[in-house]
């Protein structure tokens, strides 16, 4: 089953959002759902950085890799990264056109192992698309309670939700 | 305006490998829909082995080579396998064993059935997304399959390693209810 665990709001004019103690040993795979994220001015990308079981963040040790779709080029870009700060590109967000969302799944976070996390995110402004399509990890092997996303602008608001499978 | 029932993901089936299968089943695809596999922490005893999958019926499996490929496969950000058209029926080409290295990932698969020209054809189509990490090699898969065959219904699947046997692994299988 999928079970909602907790839901977030998006704070006004604020570049980041942290997701704390939504990870345990209950369930090995999560789910996150973002909708509605709006930007306040500028179109960005979301960076994505783990909270380990101290409630310290893990800021070294990301792995991932993707691509972008953009619609009015209609190009692929595919963009990757070793031993980073951070798994960027989770997904964006822009001030217009409904703003952006993404379908994230977690797994094994609670566990002393590794992390690693797939999603699909897209957002909209000016009548165009983009699409990311991103898998990381963080290669420690420890567990982890949170996490933190990051924006490259300030958001205007948003909706996330976090949902255990079991 | 349909209703959705509050319990609209299912758990159907489920395989957790305790060490040594050479194979598991996920099971009971017995309508028409969309269902959900999640995998995660599979790995198996061969370096280099791979995720693969055959339509099934109660455990009968179809190891025909009917599947139809498409994808994109990614090794340290490299694009290194790209819009393959195959007939191997993989969900992840690459999938390396041992306990550092594991796969985690999931498939959406969609299950239909039609009657054109008086033949009941089946669809069983995947689409899935996979990270594999054997402390060396950063692996990421796109895959789409298309499963060709007229007259067999599975109403699951046959998940195995190309080469050895499962060391790990936990595989769920969901169904997403349709609205009344």
């Amino acid at each position: 089953m999928f079970k909602p665990l907790q839901s977030f709001t998006v704070s006004s004019n604020s570049s980041d959002i942290t997701l704390d103690n939504i990870f345990d040993t209950s369930n090995s795979v999560y789910m996150v759902i973002a909708d509605s994220l709006l930007a306040t001015s500028s179109e960005g990308t979301l960076s994505l950085q783990l909270i380990n079981s101290s409630g310290t963040l893990d800021e070294t040790a990301y792995e991932y890799n993707g691509y972008q779709f953009t619609s009015s080029a209609g190009t692929t870009a595919s963009f990757n990264s070793t031993d980073d700060t951070k798994i960027d590109k989770i997904s964006g967000a822009g001030p217009t056109d409904g703003g952006g969302g993404f379908v994230m799944y977690v797994f094994n976070p609670g566990q002393s192992g590794k992390t690693f996390i797939s999603s699909q995110g897209a957002y909209a402004m000016n009548n165009e698309a983009e699409g990311f399509s991103t898998k990381g990890m963080q290669n420690t092997a420890e567990a982890h309670r949170g996490l933190k996303l990051t924006f490259s602008n300030n958001f205007d608001s948003g909706n996330i939700t976090v949902y255990g499978v079991y | 305006m349909s209703i959705v029932e509050s319990n609209s993901i299912e758990l159907i089936d489920s395989a957790i490998v305790s060490g040594g299968e050479t194979e598991v089943f996920v099971e009971g695809m017995t309508e028409i829909g969309t269902y959900l596999l999640v995998f995660n922490n599979v790995a198996d005893t061969d370096a280099g082995a791979s995720l693969r999958c055959d339509p099934s019926y109660n455990t009968n499996f179809d190891g025909a080579d009917s599947w139809y490929q498409a994808g994109r496969q990614m090794k340290n950000g490299t694009v290194t396998n790209e819009a393959v058209i195959n007939t191997n029926g993989n969900i992840v080409n690459y999938s390396n064993t041992g306990s550092a290295y594991e796969t985690n990932g999931y498939a959406y698969l969609y299950q239909g059935n039609d009657f054109k020209d008086g033949v009941r054809n089946t669809f069983f189509k995947i689409t899935s997304f996979a990270i594999t990490y054997n402390d060396t090699d950063f692996i990421t898969h796109d895959e789409n399959l298309h499963w060709l065959s007229s007259f067999f219904h599975p109403n699951g699947l046959r998940l195995f390693p190309s080469t050895g046997a499962f060391e790990s692994g936990e595989f769920r299988l969901y169904k997403f209810r349709q609205g009344s």
